[in-house]
């Protein structure tokens, strides 16, 4: 999985791209986040482009990872990366929270194939994803068809536990939903059980509606926290894809425990002008600030307008 | 008289009638449905002996899972599990669930319509002696509102195992509602059980005839109930009519 320097080159430009449809899809919807999914583009463009094993145009094939998005109002990021990895049309993006679109401001699965679950309320992503890695493992890597069911003990500490095959479930959560105490619950489940299929991803940008995660309710040592519940952990800049693809890979290797990724993401990134600031959590921008933006991730990186903007 | 098609048990008015909490019911039922399909598995929140889930943490520890008291993670690992294509049944009291992790069940399994069966125990006012913090009053209003959501209220032991083993084979999620008190079991394994119908148990001997003045529908552990009011007003020549409405949603 080593990345080579033309690979993060190919993955940095596709960040660019995605972060250029994240802005035309709020300006066209008037409503919806802002700084989490500009935020969170370089990991999605990770997965969706390195990390995961999916088919966009096969969405039952089983033995594709699953990426469940607990935080779902960043689903803006999420949508952009499945447009463009394939899923469906780049245009449709620009459907975003519009009556009857498939792409609803908080994601359904029911709606639109592809995604994993269905998402908004915060905290519960991380249940599902441990279900997702437990249930594999119960299955011990075999497909789910009619099969007899091999005899696997799970649940037991004493017990070695498969791990479940080559699928991977990988949840993304932030951090302000940490406050919630159905993670909490979800944390203690997956340490206890060692569910080392699973690795958790926590968008670490330090904001949420009412301002600094650590004024609102201070949720530090979030490393500590995990590591006490039995997961093992690892901290990386989340804008730095070389860094976080080699966690993802260590994660891997970890046949122990659960794995937490703490990404440090700067909210807004791309865009200087609304960088770190908790403002632009819940609102998109204007038709004028989305050109001014757009501008900004381009000149950001020197790059040529893109056609569709 | 008893409708005949019924088939209910002899002995239905026997003062030292058969009696078992429905609760019994799950326990066998879910073990049957274990046994009929390997992707069964029960979630349990430390509650495996009163909600009987330990009958199937006997029969198939490898798919009980023990989730400590925490209810909102059981709904939500449900969902995640049965996305991966397990049938989960999680069990506790139904308080808690759905009480306490109804807006899980909400999200992550009616408008996710995975196939999680949810099983509230000691419901209503049949836990009595607990107490007012433990007798869910709400819960079935609280269920059938759900998109998708089946809701079943067995009106005896041998009708939960039928409506658990029929949950099983159901698409979709599910919510059966369990008291905690013994109760008369007095449906047969050859009444007839079927999600989504309405079934008369009491009538008249003739179906036409007039004269009928009263027509009682119950659900749950008030069907005995119903019915003994049923032979009363017989006494008193009172003609009347009773329907088991085990399954609340959907309507039949």
């Amino acid at each position: 999985m080593t990345l080579t320097n033309e690979k993060v080159a190919e993955l940095d430009k596709q960040a660019e791209s995605i972060r250029e449809t994240i802005i035309d899809m709020l300006v066209s919807a008037g409503s919806g986040h802002t700084a989490g999914p500009l935020g969170m583009a370089d990991i999605f463009t990770a997965f969706y482009f390195h990390i995961l094993a999916h088919d966009p145009k096969k969405l039952d094939w089983e033995e594709r990872d699953r990426l469940i998005l607990s935080n779902g109002h960043i689903c803006p990021v999420q949508y952009a990366a499945m447009a463009h990895a394939g899923y469906f049309s780049v245009p449709e993006c620009l459907t975003l929270r519009k009556f009857g679109s498939r792409l609803q401001g908080h994601p359904e699965r029911l709606r639109l194939p592809g995604l994993e679950t269905t998402s908004g309320p915060l905290g519960e992503g991380l249940s599902q994803a441990a279900g997702i890695a437990y249930a594999f493992r119960m299955d011990g890597g075999e497909k789910m068809s009619d099969v007899p069911r091999p005899t696997v003990h799970v649940g037991r500490g004493t017990s070695y536990m498969g791990v479940g095959g080559k699928r991977r479930v990988y949840c993304v959560m932030s951090d302000g939903e940490q406050e919630e105490g159905n993670i909490w619950e979800a944390a203690l489940f997956a340490g206890k059980n060692k569910l080392s299929n699973l690795t958790a991803i926590m968008d670490r940008n330090n904001i949420q509606i009412d301002g600094m995660t650590e004024d609102v309710m201070p949720l530090e040592p979030l490393a500590e926290k995990y590591r006490a519940f039995n997961w093992h952990v690892l901290e990386v800049d989340g804008h730095n894809i070389t860094e976080f693809v080699r966690a993802i890979d260590e994660a891997k290797a970890i046949y122990e425990k659960p794995t937490l990724i703490i990404a440090h993401t700067i909210p807004g990134k791309g865009v200087p002008e609304i960088e770190f600031d908790y403002r632009w959590h819940g609102k998109p921008p204007t038709r004028e600030e989305g050109k001014r933006f757009l501008k900004e991730i381009r000149t950001m990186n020197g790059k040529v307008p893109h056609e569709y903007a | 008289m008893l409708n005949p098609d019924a088939k209910l048990s002899s002995d239905v008015f026997a003062a030292d009638s058969n009696q078992k909490p429905t609760r019994d019911g799950f326990g066998r039922g879910v073990v049957e449905a274990g046994k009929h399909n390997p992707h069964v598995v029960v979630l349990c929140a430390d509650l495996a002996e009163s909600t009987r889930a330990e009958l199937f943490q006997k029969e198939f520890p490898e798919r009980f899972v023990e989730m400590g008291v925490a209810e909102q993670n059981m709904a939500t690992v449900a969902a995640g599990m049965a996305a991966a294509g397990k049938i989960p049944f999680i069990a506790s009291y139904a308080i808690f669930n759905p009480g306490r992790n109804y807006e899980q069940i909400r999200t992550t399994i009616a408008l996710n319509r995975v196939p999680v069966k949810i099983c509230g125990m000691h419901a209503g006012v049949s836990v009595g002696p607990d107490g007012a913090t433990h007798q869910m009053l709400e819960d079935i209003g609280m269920m059938r509102m759900l998109p998708g959501m089946t809701v079943i209220v067995p009106c005896d032991a041998e009708e939960a195992r039928k409506a658990v083993v029929a949950a099983a084979k159901t698409d979709g999620p599910v919510y059966l509602r369990f008291g905690r008190a013994a109760t008369p079991v007095f449906t047969t394994p050859a009444t007839p059980f079927v999600i989504g119908k309405a079934q008369i148990l009491y009538m008249n001997q003739d179906k036409g005839e007039p004269g009928t003045k009263v027509g009682i529908i119950a659900t749950g552990s008030l069907v005995y109930q119903a019915l003994c009011a049923a032979k009363s007003l017989a006494k008193d020549g009172i003609r009347a009519i009773v329907v088991n409405l085990s399954t609340i949603k959907p309507l039949d």
